[in-house]
C-alpha cells in the first residue's frame, strides 16, 4: 500500500488546493495515471499517481487546502485494506516534511499480511465476491475471447476487474483505443520533420548526486545519472503525451568516460535494471548529456527524430533544454514534458519508489 | 385339486385336447423337458462365471409354465417374471435366442440389452419378464384391455410369484379387470417363498380370499401336475374368450434352487428334507413320464430319447451362444426411442 | 382461420380430433367422463366417444397407469389423466421402470405410444401436494418424452403429436392457464417435438423459459424493453427432445442467459440447460448463466408464503439487468 502525499510543486509552496480528484475510490490507476488536479501558485497541474494499484481511500475532498507532505491519498491492491486514518489528518501540517522523509514509506503502510476486505452488500443478497487473487483478471469468457482474437493483454485491467469484470463491450473499446493510438505516436515523436521550438528549464539538483550514491547502493550497480534521467524522460513523455506502448530513449552522454544507451521502456524498469532495457529500436526521444564536461549547451544533435532533451550543469542545479518539432509535439505536450522531467530530477525519490 | 379328476377328461371347450391327444401329452413333457435343460445349463453357464448378471431358475416348476401355455395359442399375450425362462420356453421360444439373450449377445431376443430378467419374445406372445416383483400385473391387464376393446379374442396371462401378493398394483388392476371383465388369467405360482422368506410370514389371511374380495372367480390347482394345470388353463381361456373373465389361479409349486443361482446356504429358511422331498416325490416331469409310460402314451426309451435330444440341442444352443457376437457399440444408444411412422 | 380459444378447450379438441382419426386412442383416468376432470377440461368428450373410450377408472393411479402401458404394448394409444402432476410419485415404477424402458429392453421389438397428461405449477393455494411442477423427474429417464405447452396453441399442437408419437410421452399443463385463451387455428396442424420457439427477438439476453414460466419471462422482457435492455425469449416446448441449438445459437448472439422455470431449482431443469449452455457456448458468454426455478422447500399454502416461492417478472427482470449491467455475481 503506498500513501500519495500532496506534492510540492513549487519552489516556496507549503499547501496545494486538490481542485478536483481524477479517480474515484475503487478505481484502477497505473503510476503515471492522472490522479488529481492541483492548484498552485494560481496555476493547475495534474498529477499522477505514482503508483500503480486501486485507489483505496481518498483523504481530502476536492477543493480543500493541503499541506505539503500529507497523505492525501491511499493506493494498493486490490482489496487491501486501508489502515485507519490518522487523526491529525486533516489538520493543517505544522511544517513542510523533508523530501526524503515523505518518499520513505511509513511502516503502517506495508503491513505483514493484508487481510481481505470485507464483503460489500449487494443489493440482491447474494454472497459477495471474496477478493480474487491480485493480478487475477475477471473477465468473461467472450471478453477473454475476443481479447485473445485482437491481441490485448488483459492483464493491465486486473485490478479494476475486480471492481466490475471486463466484458465484450469492454475490450471492443480497448481494441478501438489501440487502434487509435499508434497514429497519434507517429504524429507525436517520430514525424522526419525538423525539430523547430525548444523550451528550457532549470530543475534545483541539490540531492542529485545522493541520490545516485543511494540508488546505486540500493542497486548494489552503478546507476549512471543518464540511465535515471533517460527513464525520467520517458516517463514524462508518457505523461504528457498519454503514450501507452513502448518508449525508445536513446541517450548519450559527452562526457570522457560517457557512453550510449538506447533503453526501451526505461520507465518501466526497476532502479537497478535501467540500464539492462538496451534495444535496437529507433528512439522516440533522445537525450544528450553534458554533465561532467565544461558544455552548457547544444543544438542539432540528437537520436532519431523526436524531442531531444539536453542535460547540462552540476551541483545545485540541471539546466535542461528541450528541442521539439511543434507540429509533431504541441508546445503544451511538450512543455509537460519537459516540466516532468524538472520535478522528477528535483526529487527523484519520489519518482522512482 | 378340483381339477385332479379332470385329468382324463376329453376335449376341452379351448379346442386344443390334452388328455386324448398323445401327441399333445408328449408336446407337454418335451416343453417341460426342454425347460429344465434350459435352466441346467443356465445353471452351469453362471456358476462357471460364463453369464453375467444374476439369474433365477424355474426348475421345478415347470407344470406351471407349460400346462397354461399349452392352453393359450401364439396370439394370446403373457406377462413373465424375473423367474421368466420357464414362461418363455412354454410360450415358443427357441434356445439359441435364449441363451444368447442370457449371454448379452446381438443375436438374443432382446439384442442383448434385457437378459435373463428382461427376455421378451413379442412374436410368441411373450411380452416380457419383469424384473419388478408385481410389475407386470398392469401390463397384463392392460393387454386384456386391448383384446376385448379391439374384439381380438386374445386372452392374457399374468404369470407372478406369492412374493408380489405384496404388491398393491397387483390389487388395483384386478379389481379394474373385474369392474371391466377384462380376459385376463392372473396365476399366482406359490412355490411357498418369497426371496429367503416363507409364503405364510408375508401373507396374512387366505391367498384365494384376495381375488374373491373383487368378485374374480379363483381357483387352486396343484402346480406339479401339469394335466390338471393345463385342464384348468382350457377351461379358463375357453371362458375369457368368452367374456367371462378374469380369473384367479393359485398353483401351487417348488423351486429347485435358491432364490436366485448362488442362493447356495438356505437351510436357514428351507429344510433340506423339503427340498428333498419335492424333487423326489413331487418332480412334474418325472411324474408325467410315469403317467405317459403307464398309460401307454410313450415308453421309458422314447422319453429318454426325447430327452437326450433336447439336450443335445441345449449344449448346441450354449455352444453357438459362447461364440455368438456381442452387439455393436453403435447399439448402446439404439432403441431408446421408437420412430413413430404417424409423424414421419 | 384463427380464433381465440382456452388452453382447456384446446386440449379437448387435440384429444377429439385424435380419437377421431385413430379409433385405437382412448382416454383413462379418474373422474374423466361425466365430471370432465375437476378442471372440466374433458368436459363432452364422453358424449361423443361414450365410455368405453373415455373411461373412469378407481382411484388407482398406479393400476391405470400400468393398465394403459400393457394395452399401448398391445396396439392401443391410451391417453393418461394424472388428475395433479403431484401423482407421479404413484406411478413411476410403471411410467419409469415400465413404460420408459420396455423398447429398449426388448431391443425394440415392442412399443409403447402411450400419453401421459398431467399439470404443474404452484400458486393455487393448494399446498404441498397438489402444486408441485414435476417434470424434472421425467426428464430424467431415457425412454420418456417430455412436453411443457405454454399457451393454447401449444397444448393442442403438442398433445396431438404426442398421441401419435410411438413412445411413452408426459405433456405436463399449467394448471393455471387453463382458462388463458390463445389464437389456435381452425385447421390442423400439429407441433413437431424438439423444436424451440422464439417469442421474441433480442441482442441483450436470451431468457429460456419453460411452461408456466414463459409468460413470466415475456413480461419481463416487456419491463426490460422499456429500459433499452432487449431480451430474446425461447419456449423449448419439449425438454425431450430438447433443442439446443436454437438456445445455443441465441446465447451466442446475445452473450448472456438465464434459464427460468418452475420445478425446484436445485438439481433441475434449470441446472440441465444451463450447464448446456455454459459447456457449449461458454467462449460466447459475456456473464455467468442465470437460474430460477421454485424456491427449494415444499410449497406452501399461506397465500402470502406460496406467492415468494415462485419466479415472478419483477424477479427476473432484476436478476436479468444485473447480467447486462455487468454486475460482479460470483467472483
Amino acid at each position: 500500500m503506498r500513501e500519495v502525499i500532496m506534492p510540492a510543486l513549487g519552489m516556496a509552496q507549503s499547501t496545494g488546493v486538490i481542485v478536483s480528484w481524477l479517480k474515484k475510490v475503487g478505481e484502477a490507476v497505473a503510476a503515471d495515471d492522472p490522479l488529481m488536479e492541483v492548484e498552485t501558485d494560481k496555476t493547475t497541474m495534474e498529477v499522477p499517481a505514482g503508483h500503480d494499484g486501486v485507489v483505496l481511500e481518498i483523504r481530502a475532498e476536492a477543493g480543500a487546502e493541503v499541506p505539503v507532505g500529507e497523505v492525501i491519498a491511499l493506493i494498493g491492491a486490490a482489496g487491501s485494506v486501508p489502515p485507519p486514518k490518522p487523526a491529525a489528518a486533516a489538520a493543517p501540517a505544522a511544517a513542510k516534511p523533508e523530501p526524503a522523509a515523505v518518499a520513505a514509506p511509513p511502516p503502517a503502510a506495508r503491513p505483514p499480511a493484508p487481510a481481505p476486505a470485507p464483503p460489500p452488500a449487494r443489493p440482491d443478497g447474494a454472497a459477495a465476491a471474496a477478493p480474487a487473487a491480485a493480478g487475477k483478471v475477471l473477465a468473461s469468457p467472450k471478453a477473454r475471447l475476443l481479447a485473445a482474437e485482437r491481441g490485448i493483454d488483459l492483464a493491465p485491467h486486473a485490478a479494476r476487474s475486480h471492481e466490475r469484470p471486463i466484458l465484450a463491450a469492454d475490450v471492443e473499446a480497448m481494441a478501438a483505443e489501440a487502434a487509435a493510438a499508434p497514429a497519434t505516436a507517429a504524429v507525436q515523436g517520430l514525424a522526419a520533420t525538423p525539430r523547430l521550438a525548444s523550451l528550457r528549464a532549470a530543475a534545483p539538483a541539490a540531492g542529485w548526486a545522493e541520490f545516485l550514491a543511494f540508488a546505486s547502493g540500493e542497486a548494489k550497480r552503478p546507476v549512471e545519472g543518464m540511465a535515471v534521467i533517460a527513464a525520467f524522460a520517458a516517463a514524462a513523455f508518457r505523461a504528457a503525451t498519454g503514450e501507452t506502448g513502448r518508449i525508445v530513449v536513446a541517450a548519450e552522454s559527452l562526457s570522457d568516460d560517457g557512453g550510449a544507451l538506447v533503453l526501451a521502456d526505461p520507465d518501466r524498469a526497476g532502479l537497478a535494471s535501467i540500464a539492462d532495457t538496451t534495444t535496437d529500436a529507433p528512439a522516440t526521444l533522445s537525450v544528450l548529456d553534458l554533465t561532467g564536461t565544461a558544455l552548457s549547451g547544444a543544438d542539432g544533435l540528437g537520436a532519431g527524430t523526436g524531442p531531444v532533451l539536453v542535460v547540462a550543469g552540476s551541483g545545485e542545479r540541471l539546466d535542461l533544454s528541450l528541442s521539439f518539432d511543434p507540429s509533431s509535439l504541441a508546445p503544451r505536450a511538450a512543455a509537460a514534458l519537459l516540466t516532468g522531467i524538472a520535478r522528477r530530477v528535483e526529487n527523484p525519490l519520489r519518482h522512482l519508489l | 385339486m378340483a381339477y385332479a379328476k379332470r385329468r382324463s377328461g376329453g376335449k376341452s371347450a379351448g379346442g386344443k385336447t390334452a388328455g386324448a391327444n398323445s401327441e399333445a401329452l408328449v408336446r407337454m413333457y418335451r416343453q417341460m423337458v426342454r425347460i429344465r435343460a434350459f435352466e441346467d445349463n443356465a445353471n452351469q453357464l453362471y456358476l462357471s462365471a460364463k453369464m453375467p448378471g444374476l439369474t433365477h431358475m424355474y426348475s421345478g416348476q415347470e407344470a406351471v409354465a407349460v400346462g397354461i401355455c399349452e392352453a393359450l395359442e401364439k396370439t394370446d399375450h403373457i406377462t413373465s417374471t424375473h423367474r421368466g425362462h420357464g414362461h418363455c420356453v412354454a410360450k415358443g421360444a427357441e434356445f439359441k435366442q435364449m441363451f444368447c439373450e442370457l449371454l448379452g449377445k446381438a443375436e438374443g431376443y432382446c439384442r442383448g440389452k434385457g437378459g435373463s430378467m428382461h427376455i421378451a419374445d413379442q412374436a410368441n406372445g411373450n411380452l416380457g419378464a419383469n424384473a419388478i416383483v408385481g410389475g407386470s400385473a398392469g401390463i397384463a391387464t392392460g393387454a386384456a384391455f386391448t383384446a376385448k376393446r379391439l374384439k381380438t379374442g386374445a386372452t392374457t396371462v399374468c404369470f407372478f410369484g406369492d412374493g408380489a401378493l405384496g404388491q398393491g398394483l397387483l390389487y388395483e388392476v384386478m379389481n379394474m379387470a373385474a369392474l371391466w371383465k377384462l380376459p385376463v388369467i392372473y396365476a399366482c405360482e406359490n412355490n411357498h417363498y418369497g426371496e429367503y422368506t416363507r409364503t405364510e410370514e408375508m401373507a396374512a389371511g387366505e391367498l384365494m380370499d384376495r381375488a374373491k374380495a373383487f368378485g374374480i372367480e379363483a381357483f387352486q390347482v396343484d402346480g406339479q401336475d401339469v394335466l390338471a394345470v393345463n385342464a384348468l388353463a382350457q377351461d379358463l381361456v375357453a371362458r375369457c374368450r368368452k367374456g367371462e373373465g378374469p380369473f384367479f389361479v393359485l398353483l401351487d409349486t417348488y423351486r429347485y434352487h435358491g432364490h436366485h443361482v448362488g442362493d447356495i446356504n438356505r437351510a436357514y429358511y428351507r429344510p433340506k428334507e423339503e427340498e428333498a422331498f419335492w424333487k423326489t416325490e413331487r418332480d412334474p416331469i418325472v411324474n408325467f413320464g410315469r403317467y405317459l409310460a403307464g398309460n401307454g402314451v410313450a415308453d421309458q426309451a422314447e422319453l429318454e430319447a426325447i430327452e437326450a435330444e433336447i439336450r443335445a440341442e441345449a449344449e448346441a444352443a450354449v455352444a453357438y451362444a459362447l461364440e455368438a457376437p456381442y452387439p455393436d457399440e453403435a447399439e448402446v444408444t439404439m432403441h431408446v426411442y421408437a420412430a413413430s411412422p404417424q409423424l414421419a | 382461420m384463427t380464433r381465440e380459444i382456452t388452453l382447456s378447450q384446446a386440449v379437448n379438441e387435440a384429444i377429439a380430433e385424435e380419437m377421431r382419426r385413430d379409433p385405437t386412442v382412448f382416454l383413462l383416468g379418474e373422474d374423466v367422463a361425466e365430471a370432465g376432470t375437476p378442471f372440466k377440461v374433458l368436459l363432452g368428450l364422453v358424449d361423443e366417444f361414450g365410455p368405453d373410450r373415455i373411461l373412469d377408472t378407481p382411484i388407482s393411479e398406479p393400476g391405470f397407469a400400468g393398465i394403459a402401458v400393457g394395452a399401448a404394448m398391445t396396439g392401443m394409444r391410451p391417453v393418461v389423466d394424472l388428475m395433479f402432476g403431484d401423482f407421479l410419485f404413484l406411478v413411476m415404477d410403471q411410467l419409469c421402470n415400465q413404460a420408459a424402458k420396455t423398447h429398449y429392453m426388448s431391443g425394440g421389438k415392442l412399443k409403447v405410444p402411450m400419453v401421459l397428461r398431467t399439470n404443474l405449477g404452484a400458486t393455487r393455494r393448494s399446498a404441498a401436494q397438489h402444486s408441485q411442477s414435476l417434470h424434472a423427474l421425467v426428464c430424467h429417464i431415457p425412454g420418456l418424452k417430455v412436453a411443457l405447452p405454454s399457451s393454447a396453441y401449444e397444448a393442442k399442437g403438442l398433445l396431438k403429436t404426442a398421441i401419435r408419437d410411438d413412445n411413452p410421452v408426459v405433456i405436463f399443463e399449467d394448471k393455471l392457464m387453463y382458462q388463458e385463451k390463445a389464437p389456435v387455428p381452425e385447421e390442423e396442424y400439429l407441433i413437431p417435438f424438439g423444436v424451440a420457439h422464439t417469442l421474441r427477438k433480442g441482442r441483450d439476453i436470451t431468457l429460456v423459459a419453460t411452461s408456466s414460466m414463459v409468460q413470466v419471462a415475456a413480461r419481463a422482457a416487456d419491463i426490460l424493453a422499456g429500459e433499452g435492455i432487449e431480451a430474446e425469449v425461447i419456449d423449448p416446448r419439449t425438454l425431450v427432445p430438447f433443442d439446443e441449438e436454437t438456445i445455443l445459437a441465441s446465447v451466442r448472439r446475445t452473450g448472456r442467459a438465464m434459464v427460468i422455470d418452475e420445478g425446484h431449482q436445485s438439481f433441475g431443469v434449470t441446472a440441465e440447460i444451463a450447464s448446456r449452455i455454459a459447456e457449449k457456448a461458454f467462449y460466447h458468454l459475456d456473464a455467468p448463466v442465470l437460474r430460477m426455478g421454485a424456491m427449494d422447500v415444499p410449497v406452501p399454502f399461506s397465500p402470502k408464503l406460496e406467492d415468494l416461492t415462485v419466479p415472478t417478472p419483477e424477479k427476473v427482470a432484476e436478476r436479468a439487468r444485473a447480467s447486462v449491467k455487468g454486475e460482479l455475481f460470483h467472483a
